[in-house]
Parts: C-alpha cells; structure tokens; sequence
C-alpha cells in the first residue's frame, strides 16, 4: 500500500432539504485495490459516488484524488482528475440512440483523449471489438442496439464501455442487481479481472454479500448517512458490528430493524 | 386579513415562480449557445438532428401548407367575390402564406414532432442515467445534447417553411385555376407582383427564431425532466405546449416589429 491513498474522503456531508444524506463520511480507499460500500436502500451510497464524480456537490467536506481535493481545483484540473474514472452504472446507462459498438467507441475516445481521439473509425471499431472480447462477448454483438440485449449483457457492455479509456479508478454501481446468479457471478469475475489487468483502485456498492465478497478487498457499511464499519471484505460475515452482520445476514431483528420499527 | 392576504401572496408566489422558469429557460439557453464558442463541435449530432427535422418533417409540413393555401384561396373567394374584387385572391394567398401560415402552421407542425421527440429523448437519458453517464465520459452533456440540436432548429425551420410557401402557394393556385376558373398566366403575374422579397425575409427570420424556441423548449423541458417514465411524459406535453405559445406570441412581436405601420 502506499502512503497516500489514490481518494481521500473527509468530513463529506450532503443534504437534500432537511433530510441528511451523508453525515461527516471519513473514508481512504488505497491505490490498487476495491473497496465495496454495503448498505441499505436511502443509506447514500450512490450520492456518495456522485459526489466523487462530480455528478452531486457535496454540502462540506474535501475529496482528494492522488491527494488533491477535487472540489477546490479548478475545473480544467478537476475535469483531469475525474477523468480517471471509469462508471458501470447500476442500468448500464447505455445510448440507446448508439449501436453496441458506437457505445465503446465513444468510451474509447472520450476518455485520454490523445491517442484513442486519433484512431480512425476503422480502427476504433475494432478495438472496441477486442473490448468487447474481454468481456466475454462476441464481437458481433458491436453490431446490436442496447435494446437487444439481455440484462447481462447490457452489463457486460457499461462495463466494456467503462473500461474501453483503461482508467484508473472504476466505480460500480450495483453491478449484480437484477441478474441471476450464475450471470451475477460472471460480472463479478469480470470486474476482479479488469480492476486486476489495469491496475485500478475500485469502489462498489452493492446489497449483494456474495457479490461484495467477491469483488472488494475490504468493505464499509453506511447507514443513516455515516460509514458505521470498515474492515476487510472478507469478514463482511462476521464482522462483530452488531448493525452489519444483521445487514449481511439480512436478520429481521437487530439494531437497523429496531430504528424502522420507531 | 387572511382573506385579503392569501390571494395577493398566492398570485405573488406564482408571479416568482414564473420569473425563476424565465430565468433558468434564459441561463440555459446562453449555456447552449456559449458551446458555439468553445470546440468541439459535435458535428454527427447536428447533422443527424439536422436530417430528422428538416427531412422527416418534410411530408407533414409539405401537406399542411398545401392544403391551407388552397383553403386560403376558397376562403377568400367567397368572402372577395361579394366585392367583385377576385383578382386579389393570388396576391391574399401568396402573402398569407409567406408571412403568416408558412411559418406559423410549419412551427407548430414541427414543434408537436420534433419538440416532443426531442424532449422525450433527452428526457429519457435523464431519467436513465445516460446524462451522467456523459458527464462520466467526460463529455459536457449541454454540448453534446443541446447546442447541435439547437443550431440544427434554428437552420431547419427556414428550410421548412420556405418548402411550405412554394406548396402553400401552389396549392391556393391549385384550387384557384382548378375549381375557381382562374386564368393560370394572370394568377402567377398576380403572385409575383404582390410578393416582395421582404416578405420572404421577415417569414424565414421568423422560422429561425421559431426553430430555435422549439429545439431550446424540447431541450429544455427533456434536460430538466425527473421522475420516471411519468416526469417524460409531463415534460414532452409542457415542451410541445410551451413551444406553441411561445411560438405564437414570438410571431406577434415579430409582426409588429416588421409589419405595423
């Protein structure tokens, strides 16, 4: 692990009206490896990847990127610094106006702008045909609308597409929701080999344990806004927080089930 | 004091809330139009929201402009021949229709096609997170959505309505010789001497701006959109409806501007 880690996250609150989304979120995800957020519906996880991506301004707090804080940079630095990382959101979020290949195509060119910008459409084409390879998809499937495909392979394409400007941070947003096992399996073996191949430091969300354990090397619980746990992924089962293992065994009662019932 | 109190503050609160609506419309639109002046230009989508209103809107432009010439010609013949002054019907319709009908009856056609599918269509990549899935690539969704649509409205509408006054005007000659027993030599003479280059002018300066209220209502009304496949539905009836109105109250200025003696 190195000193500093790739982001930084503190003090970081938002609220929407009276209701507080994130409350003081403390949190340091090192370079190189995933960090899954687990939590309940509400709990703010995805306004806190929106906040890292510049989607959502955050009320307070600082988010540094490679140690320097994106919300204070200017907004050629911090466009550069969100530039880095690459989103599978939780629909896939395809243009559907775009063939299958258009969609990697314009990953492939909007991100390091440099070299993939000059590649001619020929060329473009058939790299995202090998992206689309790597994903464990037929190169002919470059050819369909977003609206022929099947859940996982809608997956299998944001996650293509998210990859396609090799990035080096990747964000998921509930990769397995929606997906059969076995095919939720498939996307989580995809994305430990991606994050793996280029090197990238990860951060997903999720409701899925197994999926969590798969893809994340350690783990955070949100609830009500404030990260309640942090630990390795692997003792999401039996983490001895009281609020995370009712969550991670999805108990009835417990702690969570108690602030409902109020 | 309730009584006197709750109207004055409930027309108040609408008037505010009318005023934010014309702010945010008016930000958004210099938003849009600043892109024109900062590279890149997204060329592929002009070009195909150039083809899908100035082509496909085509046929329904091209018919309702032939059929209103020809009602203009019927019309005014029954009203003119009261007064034995049938001769001004050619002069009456090519005016009517290169001034007013062309672009008013092309505006609103295209407003009621392209401005709801517009609106639906930006207002779908909202709600499916496709906008931040732009933002995620690095693409400003404003340049990428709406500058090139409206640029493309702002030159197709012109394209459209003066397709509208050759057809309009064809089809108030149409009916004048076919039906009404006008003489087809005399009826052109009389097209051309009442029709002054100004006249188109003034009819294309007014699609221009009509082109441009319609793809910034469509933008607009999408852009802003929330809530699922409800908060669509809603914003493209608020961007054909906005559209229209401000298309029509934009043509009274404009004709006063350029008409009123």
């Amino acid at each position: 692990m190195s000193a500093l880690p790739k982001i930084r996250i503190r003090g970081l609150t938002k609220s929407f009206g009276s209701k507080t989304v994130l409350d003081g979120i403390d949190l340091d995800v090192e370079a190189g490896t995933s960090m899954v957020i687990i939590g309940g519906s509400g709990s703010g996880k995805s306004v806190l990847l929106r906040c890292i991506l510049g989607l959502i301004t955050p009320d307070s707090g600082t988010i540094e990127i490679d140690g320097e804080n994106v919300l204070t940079a200017s907004p050629a630095r911090r466009n550069a610094l969100v530039e880095q990382i690459g989103m599978l959101f939780q629909n896939g979020a395809l243009f559907d106006s775009m063939s299958v290949a258009d969609n990697i195509v314009f990953g492939l060119r909007a991100k390091g702008r440099g070299k993939a910008h000059r590649l001619s459409t020929a060329q473009a084409r058939e790299q995202a045909g090998d992206i689309l390879k790597q994903v464990g998809l037929d190169p002919s499937v470059g050819a369909l609308a977003p609206s022929e495909l099947s859940g996982g392979m809608q997956k299998r394409v944001g996650l293509a597409r998210a990859i396609a400007g090799t990035p080096n941070i990747l964000f998921f947003d509930e990769p397995t929701t929606g997906l059969d096992p076995i095919m939720g399996a498939v996307i989580d073996g995809l994305i430990v080999d991606c994050v793996k191949r280029l090197g990238s430091t990860a951060i997903a969300i999720t409701h899925d344990m197994l999926s969590a354990r798969r893809i994340g090397d350690r783990a955070a619980m949100l609830y009500h806004g404030k990260l309640v746990w942090q630990g390795l992924a692997s003792e999401l089962m039996d983490s001895g927080n009281a609020m995370v293992d009712q969550f991670t065994h999805g108990r009835k009662d417990g702690p969570i089930g108690m602030e409902l019932r109020r | 004091m309730n009584l006197i109190l709750d109207p004055v503050a409930a027309i108040g609160r609408a008037f505010l809330g009318i005023v934010r609506k014309a702010g945010a419309l008016a930000l958004f639109a210099l938003a849009g139009l600043s892109h024109l002046l900062r590279p890149p230009f997204y060329w592929g989508v002009f070009f195909n929201s150039l083809i899908e209103i100035a082509f496909y809107s085509l046929p329904v432009v091209a018919l309702t402009a032939i059929f209103s010439g020809g009602v203009i010609a019927l019309q005014s013949y029954a009203g003119f021949a009261q007064y034995h002054v049938q001769s001004a019907i050619a002069g009456i319709v090519v005016l009517a229709v290169v001034r007013e009908l062309g672009p008013v009856l092309a505006g609103l056609m295209v407003a009621g096609r392209v401005g709801a599918a517009m609106s639906a269509e930006i207002g779908t990549m909202r709600v499916t997170d496709q906008i931040d899935a732009l933002r995620t690539l690095s693409t400003d969704p404003m340049k990428y959505l709406v500058t090139p649509r409206l640029v493309a409205g702002t030159l197709a509408l012109p394209f459209l309505v003066l397709v509208a006054d050759i057809l309009g005007v064809l089809g108030g000659f149409t009916v004048s010789v076919s039906k009404l027993g006008f003489d087809p030599q005399n009826y052109i003479i009389a097209t051309f001497n009442a029709l002054k280059p100004l006249d188109v002018l003034v009819g294309l300066s007014k699609a221009a701006v009509f082109g441009f209220i319609i793809s910034l209502m469509g933008c607009y009304h999408g852009y802003t959109s929330r809530g699922g496949a409800e908060g669509v539905g809603s914003a493209t009836t608020a961007a054909v409806v906005a559209a229209s109105i401000l298309l029509l109250a934009f043509d009274y200025l404009l004709t006063d501007l350029f008409f009123a003696q």
